[in-house]
């Protein structure tokens, strides 16, 4: 039998329409498409006018968060054999839509620029690499890995409230990254940029941004762990 | 790049942080031990919760946790308003021009309110000391 599936797709382009609206497409699958930003791609061929943004589409580059079926998550990743019939996408909540499922991340880069996201270490390097122990090394695990897709952060009802003064999961991850990292020699002036009430406090623990992660981290641990360190330092 | 608050109570994030776990672990001792109280007392009359809030100690311990009471709801609070009536939210309703003044005179009702009930426990606690 046929795999007919429904798509409910938000479309907004703020050119042209006074507002936005869900439109409905039918596609058949044929069995090649594995993922449901597969299925998109069709769609566009259908309707050159859906836009959406997409890259590496294998889960490394983060360009095609988006929110499918009321949670965020990675259209490269989600499987079709794990999606219902009908499929309804949006673009991530919390961000202005620039169109379609496209949104302006200008705010989500602005939390991650004030992290400083690069080592910052004035010793003059020696002749190779500046080395870790494999211990230290470890400790960033769990970290690194973020690819910045924003599906967290655009998770996070305090992000949504205050992305100007929260950080947000993704950037509370990196700055983390950083903290722990042992070539790193500016960890008491990274504190002290994040010893306000919100930077890292608006955090309420509702681990949302774990929910959805498509890299399997932890930002709240992440989070907790910098106010050990802010503790540690403070008390 | 720290974005402090003159209206906070603490002088850093970590700080009201603190004063909000300190004073909710008072509160929670405290009703635990108030629970304790009402279950270990053989007759529950007005004259045994007279005799209990009338001696010294425990009318330091009431003043205790009035104060983190008040500490805990002021942080508690501010944040609340902090989230919501901000101007991106206000907006919503028509209100994004006044979210900030708006916000400033919540806290200041917010503030009167909370002092009120300080001052006014500390009457109530100390009444024929």
């Amino acid at each position: 039998m046929a795999d007919v599936r429904t798509f409910e797709i938000y479309r907004y382009d703020p050119d042209k329409d006074a507002a936005p609206y869900m439109q409905t497409y039918t596609l058949e699958l044929d069995g090649s498409e594995r993922m449901l930003l597969d299925a998109l791609i069709k769609l566009k061929k259908q309707d050159e006018t859906l836009s959406f943004r997409r890259s590496c589409r294998e889960g490394i580059c983060g360009s095609d968060g988006m929110n499918i079926n009321g949670k965020n998550g990675l259209a490269c990743l989600a499987s079709l054999d794990e999606l219902p019939k009908k499929i309804v996408v949006r673009p991530l909540p919390g961000l202005p839509v620039i169109r379609d499922l496209v949104v302006d991340m200008t705010m989500f880069y602005r939390q991650y620029e004030k992290v400083k996201p690069f080592l910052i270490n004035n010793t003059p390097p020696p002749p190779t690499e500046r080395r870790q122990s494999p211990e230290d090394r470890e400790k960033i695990d769990g970290l690194y890995e973020c690819i910045l897709c924003a599906c967290c952060s655009t998770s996070c009802p305090s992000f949504w409230w205050n992305p100007d003064k929260f950080l947000g999961p993704a950037a509370s991850i990196q700055a983390y990254r950083f903290l722990v990292d042992s070539r790193d020699e500016a960890t008491a002036e990274r504190l002290a940029n994040l010893d306000d009430p919100f930077s890292v406090f608006r955090c309420h623990g509702i681990m949302n941004c774990v929910n959805v992660c498509p890299k399997g981290l932890n930002p709240t641990r992440a989070i907790g762990h910098i106010r050990n360190m802010l503790l540690s330092k403070g008390v | 790049m720290g974005m402090n608050s003159a209206t906070t109570l603490g002088r850093s994030g970590t700080h009201d942080w603190i004063i909000q776990r300190v004073s909710a672990v008072i509160l929670g001792i405290y009703f635990i031990g108030l629970m304790g109280w009402f279950v270990c007392t053989p007759v529950l009359d007005h004259a045994a919760w007279a005799a209990l809030n009338a001696c010294t100690a425990m009318r330091i311990v009431n003043t205790l946790v009035v104060l983190s009471l008040v500490a805990h709801a002021w942080v508690g609070v501010w944040s609340i308003l902090t989230d919501y009536v901000t101007p991106a939210r206000m907006r919503n309703v028509g209100l994004g021009d006044y979210a900030t003044g708006l916000r400033f005179l919540l806290e200041v009702v917010v503030f009167l309110w909370l002092f009120g009930s300080l001052a006014w426990g500390a009457v109530i606690i100390w009444a024929g000391a």
